[in-house]
């Protein structure tokens, strides 16, 4: 289990007191009442990331169909080397 | 676990590039084995600006995107990994070896991946495999 921290909340009296008889009719506490409450809320809306396999398939989905050097994933000239482009003077 | 290096995100980035196919196919074997990937923020610099350069800025900016919204892990670089870094560099003969080589690799030895998805056969020469 991950430490614990101390916050502060403002909730609604009409809430504060469903959620203390919902802690009380489960043997929870308010706090764990609040703690289950505020999980199920995060995987229900946290964005799920995508897999890396997912990731990979994407970029192949969306490969580029134009004109680029054929030996553009293995040769660092493009780079590093006299290949890559000269942007000096350019905007 | 496995290191992706920028020659494979290339690959399956350009249609027409030499190892798009060979990547297609190690990609699909991937996808049953349900492995953890990881790269390094080098890498991401490489493929960012390789593929502005070269394609189109869109797709590039697309591969930032994506990869931030998947669950690749990206190792980024302090300053005690550097010093390894350095070190492994120091100790490569040939000239052709980049500093991102060397980063990717001391990575992959201080996280324990013994496995590349690139085509690059500096990885074996420095006792790892490829895929």
């Amino acid at each position: 289990m991950s430490t614990l921290v101390r916050t502060q909340v403002m909730l609604p009296v009409d809430l504060l007191e469903d959620l203390r008889s919902l802690a009380e009719d489960n043997d929870w506490s308010v706090s764990e009442a609040v703690r289950r409450g505020a999980r199920s809320l995060v995987a229900k809306l946290k964005p799920k990331k995508m897999s890396g396999v997912e990731f990979l398939q994407k970029l192949a989905d969306n490969a580029f169909e134009g004109e680029a050097p054929r030996d553009l994933s293995s040769n660092d000239e493009y780079l590093y080397g006299k290949l890559a482009p000269d942007y000096k003077g350019k905007k | 676990m496995i290191f992706v290096d920028s020659d494979a995100f290339i690959g399956l980035s350009y249609r027409k590039d030499v190892h798009y196919k060979k990547s297609k196919i190690i990609m699909d074997s991937l996808g049953e084995q349900d492995e953890i990937l990881i790269t390094s923020w080098q890498v991401v610099d490489e493929v960012a600006t390789k593929l502005s350069y070269f394609t189109t800025k869109k797709l590039s900016v697309n591969f930032l995107n994506w990869l931030f919204e998947s669950d690749i892990k990206i190792v980024y670089v302090d300053e005690k990994l550097s010093r390894k870094i350095v070190k492994k560099f120091k100790s490569q003969r040939s000239k052709r070896v980049s500093l991102t080589d060397c980063t990717n690799m001391v990575i992959a030895k201080e996280m324990r991946v013994e496995k590349f998805f690139s085509f690059d056969k500096v990885y074996v020469q420095n006792g790892f495999k490829l895929l």
